[in-house]
């Protein structure tokens, strides 16, 4: 089986830019990575339906265990495959027709990359969380959804086809579902779950659908098959069919509802209901880079289609000014947060879309770092003050004693998502923004512009929540979750080591993660890993680097780096230095802000557009075909065996002697017919 | 044991029969007493008894009159019964007519 | 052979004499019905003596099938119940005499002592009991339901074409009958199983000495096997010609010997029968000791439902 797929391997070897990529052969059992979090799932899962069992509490041993153990695989995975590809099949799953969707990894070093985001960031969440969620009622639950998130994450990014990578593309959507839904006793969690999983479902259609297509056009929804083929009606020149180029847009209609990107943003707002953990690792570090990476995996299909790409571009441009505008009104650190992550999320779309996958992929790589040691941040805030997440209630929190640790990872991850020089952040965006200025595309310039500018204000609202929460004096009000009597002081409950040690180790990735795409090559050693993979792009002979900049990547360094700079310092002087002055500017612009925070009434805008016209629609097709077609022929089948009733009801009256005179009837008509048949 | 019935005997029997049999049926559909309708399936018992009585002899041996004993019984533990309900339903409502009880029906 | 066609005009004319018959206010044409029915039996007859005579049946078979068919005729078209249920012992005294010429001595006096007897004294007390007049001042007077039938023409048309196709079907089905059933068993065949009665017999006729016991008896031959009580000796006995066996031996044997499960299962309905009668005719007492009670009883239900979540 390897070695047949491995025929196909050499052919896609040719779609990418290096010549030195090979098939290798690989001695790490790779299906550990699925199943050692599987097992954790089943383990925690069995401890969490034996309510009582005091045993529940290894729950978060056995999934940090578990993970671990992927992590530690996807290491050795990382190492064996190198620059080369490789294939395995773990079992024979559809055999149907033509369609062949097998239980099949297929690795590169996109795959690579993405199993050390998952694994490892999820191997820290699970450390966090095993402190984080101590004393929580779903605590054996809560390490059985996040192993489950695990495993369908794994098996999205291993996938070698289609079919496969949507089983897992809907195992994260079910576990984000779980998982946002967690606290299933808090009405507005059990809301934002069912919202996350509709708006989820409108995406998810369109990937079906484009899986659909895949299968139609190229009769394959294995990879390699189909990036053959794609290979060969590439060179071949030959006008490429209307129905090939949709499938691009039907795949990006699914990464945008698993991304949340415009116009299906919506929900990730409202999925930091969840507890925070879930935040980091799946609204913020993983699941929805998941649209990310599909692109990326699937870039040589988009390339076939002139308009696939620019799409991206300027949806991921808008999403990511959109966001940060909202974000920059927002009270709740958490919320910012994830505004934050909707308009990350937009720069990495921008980044696929002006064919910078380098620097797409690099950015997710380094934005998973810094933002889930935001989230995890914000949680440990959170944890400490009984559910407190409001910027205004918190003051001076670097101040506390305990909270040095949290104070500085923040420091760092604010830094890197604020894009200071020679953070993470700083080179990934650089790197996007620059292949925006220098790539030929439908208004890329302007896309460039408006990335700068919300490079600013990304600093900006960082900064905000930075200088409120951990600068300046010190003061503080504890949350709702906080039960004490009125007497009763609240004292801050300082995290433990557990949080502090990923706090720690996320905070060194945020700083440091962005020196793997620096360094000699193209873009270090992270741009040769996405040279080698199916992302691999390059550029048309002339198109780059050339005529507006010499170098353009300097160049925006120090543009972005200036325009962060200018950003942060704003937001010292509003924030920390003069807070009455924000307030003034608030009023000042008081409708604007108003209209910020409250989203831009997106969420009011569906209901006027989508939800009431389909609520309409709803009433009308109850009204017409339910009530009076559907209503009407289940009614007129209930008619007829009452009127045949009706009919024959009076030979039913009751009185003996009329069963007598049946009986009587009935048996002279059975003596003729025999006596005439005889 | 006298001679075994011919076929002739035995049709001129089962004739009897079947005339006793319609005029107890008749007597079951037409009169609405209910004593008399359980005297009417008496009847028709009456009959059944005659043709196996009468079959019994055309064939020379006695399982017609064995027969005959069961339905003896049938018929006596009918009467207890059927007398019985009478009984009960005429103390409930003192009629014996069989059509207003009509309204047990389903 | 009999001819169906007189058969078929007889069956009309008997239905039509019987409509005028059944009970109605102020029949007179009962007379009418009266001629009609006696020429519908006239006319049977007529068939049977014209499809090849009596066939080994006299004068007694004509007389009790007229008495009996003549009295069911009386039961169902008479208004009064207790004039119904004499006329039907007149059917079964009709119907035992018919037995008799069958040469079913016991059954017919079964049926006397056990319908005549039993069933219809039965009826006659529950006729009494339940009989009432429609109003007191006229306690001769025939209710409503006695007095009229209900849907005489419907009933006497399904009956009458009923009779028809029973007829019909006969005289089908006994036309390929042979004359005589071809290989009967036996005669006295039961005195093989009847050793004591024969034992009993020969002692009598003092043809066995005092100390002999019947050993076997073949029923054919009309010999016996006896042997004397030490166990050897053992002679053949002829038995004597006025040896028979009586329709009762002969019914007894058989219930014992071919349908013994059907004579407990008979047994056990009787007893259901009586118990059911009794459980029916019961009168339902109002306020029994355990009703007076019944106070108590939700209490002790909710103890018991409290009783029973504290085990779970």
């Amino acid at each position: 089986m390897i070695s047949a797929a491995g025929a196909q391997l050499v052919l896609l070897s040719s779609l990418a830019s290096a010549s030195d990529a090979a098939a290798v052969r690989l001695n790490v059992p790779v299906e550990w990575i699925v199943f050692a979090p599987l097992l954790a799932a089943l383990l925690c899962g069995i401890l969490a339906l034996r309510t009582g069992d005091a045993r529940a509490r290894y729950s978060g041993a056995i999934c940090v265990a578990g993970i671990g153990l992927a992590f530690l695989t996807s290491v050795a995975i990382a190492a064996s495959v190198g620059y080369g590809f490789a294939h395995e099949t773990v079992f024979e799953w559809i055999r149907f027709d033509r369609l062949r969707a097998d239980f099949a990894f297929f690795l590169d070093p996109l795959t690579s990359i993405m199993l050390l985001v998952v694994t490892g960031i999820g191997t820290l969440v699970a450390v966090y969380a095993s402190e984080y969620m101590r004393g929580d009622r779903g605590y054996a639950r809560f390490f059985a959804f996040v192993s489950l998130f695990i495993v369908a994450m794994t098996t999205l990014v291993l996938a070698d086809n289609l079919i496969l990578m949507y089983l897992g593309w809907e195992g994260v959507g079910l576990c984000s579902y779980l998982l946002i839904g967690f606290y299933y006793e808090k009405p507005a969690a059990v809301a934002a779950a069912k919202k996350a999983f509709i708006v989820n479902r409108i995406g998810d259609l369109g990937f079906a659908l484009g899986i659909c297509l895949t299968y139609l056009q190229f009769g394959s929804v294995e990879f390699a098959v189909i990036f053959e083929q794609v290979e060969a009606l590439r060179t071949s020149g030959a006008e490429i069919p209307t129905a090939i180029e949709a499938i691009p847009f039907l795949l990006m209609l699914g990464a945008f509802g698993k991304s949340a990107q415009l116009p299906l943003y919506v929900w990730l707002p409202d999925a930091m209901e969840g507890p925070t953990p879930v935040s980091a690792l799946i609204h913020a570090a993983t699941m929805v880079t998941a649209g990310v990476y599909l692109i990326a995996r699937t870039l040589p299909l988009f390339l076939l289609s002139e308009y696939a790409l620019p799409t991206v571009a300027w949806v991921g441009c808008l999403t990511a000014v959109f966001a940060a505008t909202i974000g920059m009104a927002q009270y709740d650190i958490k919320r910012i947060f994830a505004y934050s992550t909707v308009s990350q999320l937009g720069y990495m779309f921008m980044g696929l879309g002006v064919l910078s996958s380098v620097g797409a992929t690099f950015h997710l790589f380094t934005h998973a770092f810094f933002k889930a040691a935001l989230f995890l941040g914000c949680g440990a805030v959170m944890h400490g003050f009984a559910g407190q997440l409001d910027l205004r209630r918190l003051s001076g929190l670097g101040r506390v004693p305990g909270w040095q640790i949290v104070t500085g990872s923040m420091l760092v991850a604010c830094l890197a998502l604020a894009g200071f020089p020679l953070t993470s952040g700083f080179f990934s965006k650089d790197m996007i923004l620059a292949e925006a200025f220098v790539t030929a595309g439908p208004g890329y310039r302007a896309i460039g512009w408006i990335g700068l500018l919300t490079a600013g204000l990304t600093a900006y609202y960082t900064f905000r929540v930075f200088f409120r929460v951990f600068l300046g004096p010190v003061h503080f009000t504890a949350g709702e979750e906080h039960h004490g009597g009125h007497g009763h002081h609240f004292h801050p409950h300082a995290p433990g080591a557990a949080i502090n040690v990923v706090l720690i180790v996320l905070g060194a990735g945020a700083i440091f993660a962005g020196w793997a795409g620096v360094g000699g090559g193209h873009h270090g050693w992270f741009g040769s890993m996405v040279h080698h993979s199916t992302a691999a792009y390059e550029a048309p002979a002339g198109a780059a680097h050339g005529g507006f900049f010499s170098n353009p990547h300097q160049w925006m360094m120090l543009a972005s780096s200036v325009v962060g700079l200018l950003g942060i310092g704003v937001a010292a002087y509003l924030h920390l230095y003069n807070r009455a002055a924000a307030e003034r500017l608030r009023r000042s612009i008081l409708p604007v802000a108003v209209l910020a925070g409250h989203k831009w009434c997106v969420d009011e805008g569906y209901d006027l557009l989508v939800r009431r016209p389909l609520r309409f629609i709803g009433h009308v097709c109850y009204s017409l075909g339910d009530t009076l077609i559907i209503n009407g022929l289940v009614a007129l089948g209930g008619a007829v065996p009452r009127l045949i009733g009706a009919a024959v009801r009076p030979m039913q009256n009751g009185r003996l002697q009329g069963y007598g005179l049946g009986m009587a009837g009935g048996l002279a008509t059975v003596i003729i017919i025999v006596w005439v048949m005889l | 044991m006298t001679e075994p019935l011919s076929i002739l005997a035995l049709n001129h029997y089962l004739l009897l029969s079947a005339v006793l049999f319609v005029i107890g049926f008749i007597g079951f559909l037409t009169r609405r007493n209910l004593i008399i309708m359980f005297l009417c399936t008496e009847l028709m018992f009456q009959a059944a008894a005659i043709a196996m009585i009468a079959f019994g002899a055309y064939h020379g041996n006695v399982q017609g009159q064995v027969f005959l004993i069961f339905i003896l019984t049938i018929a006596a533990a009918e009467a207890a019964l059927a007398l019985a309900l009478v009984v009960m339903l005429y103390r409930r409502r003192p009629t014996l007519d069989a059509e207003k009880w009509s309204e047990l029906k389903g | 052979m009999v001819q169906m066609s007189i058969i078929y005009a007889a069956c009309v004319a008997g239905a039509i004499g019987l409509l005028f018959l059944l009970p109605r206010r102020g029949n007179r044409w009962w007379p009418i019905g009266a001629v009609l029915g006696g020429g519908a039996l006239g006319a049977g007859l007529l068939a049977l003596a014209r499809g090849g005579g009596g066939g080994g049946v006299d004068l007694f078979f004509y007389l009790l099938a007229f008495l009996a068919i003549g009295a069911a005729v009386r039961m169902i078209t008479h208004s009064r119940p207790v004039y119904a249920a004499l006329y039907f012992i007149l059917v079964v005294l009709a119907t035992a005499g018919l037995f008799v010429q069958l040469a079913a001595e016991f059954m017919a006096f079964a049926l006397i002592i056990v319908y005549a007897g039993a069933i219809l004294i039965t009826y006659l007390f529950v006729i009494m009991l339940a009989q009432e007049a429609p109003d007191d001042q006229h306690p001769d007077a025939l209710t409503e339901y006695d007095a009229t039938a209900r849907e005489p023409v419907a009933a006497t048309v399904a009956g009458f074409v009923l009779l028809a196709a029973l007829l019909g079907m006969m005289y089908r089905g006994t036309g390929a009958m042979p004359a005589h059933a071809a290989a009967h068993r036996t005669a006295d065949a039961e005195l093989a199983v009847l050793t004591g009665k024969v034992q009993a017999a020969l002692r009598a006729a003092d043809l066995i000495r005092p100390g002999e016991t019947i050993r076997e008896v073949d029923a054919e031959a009309r010999t016996a096997v006896a042997a004397q009580d030490s166990g050897d000796g053992l002679r053949t006995v002829a038995l004597p010609d006025d040896l028979r066996v009586s329709n009762v031996d002969a019914v007894g044997v058989s219930l014992l010997s071919e349908f013994p499960v059907s004579l407990e299962v008979a047994g056990v309905i009787l007893m259901l029968a009586m118990l059911g009668a009794v459980v029916l005719a019961r009168k339902e007492r109002v306020g029994t000791p355990r009703d007076s009670k019944s106070g108590n009883t939700p209490h002790d239900s909710q103890s018991l439902i409290v009783g029973a979540e504290g085990a779970l």
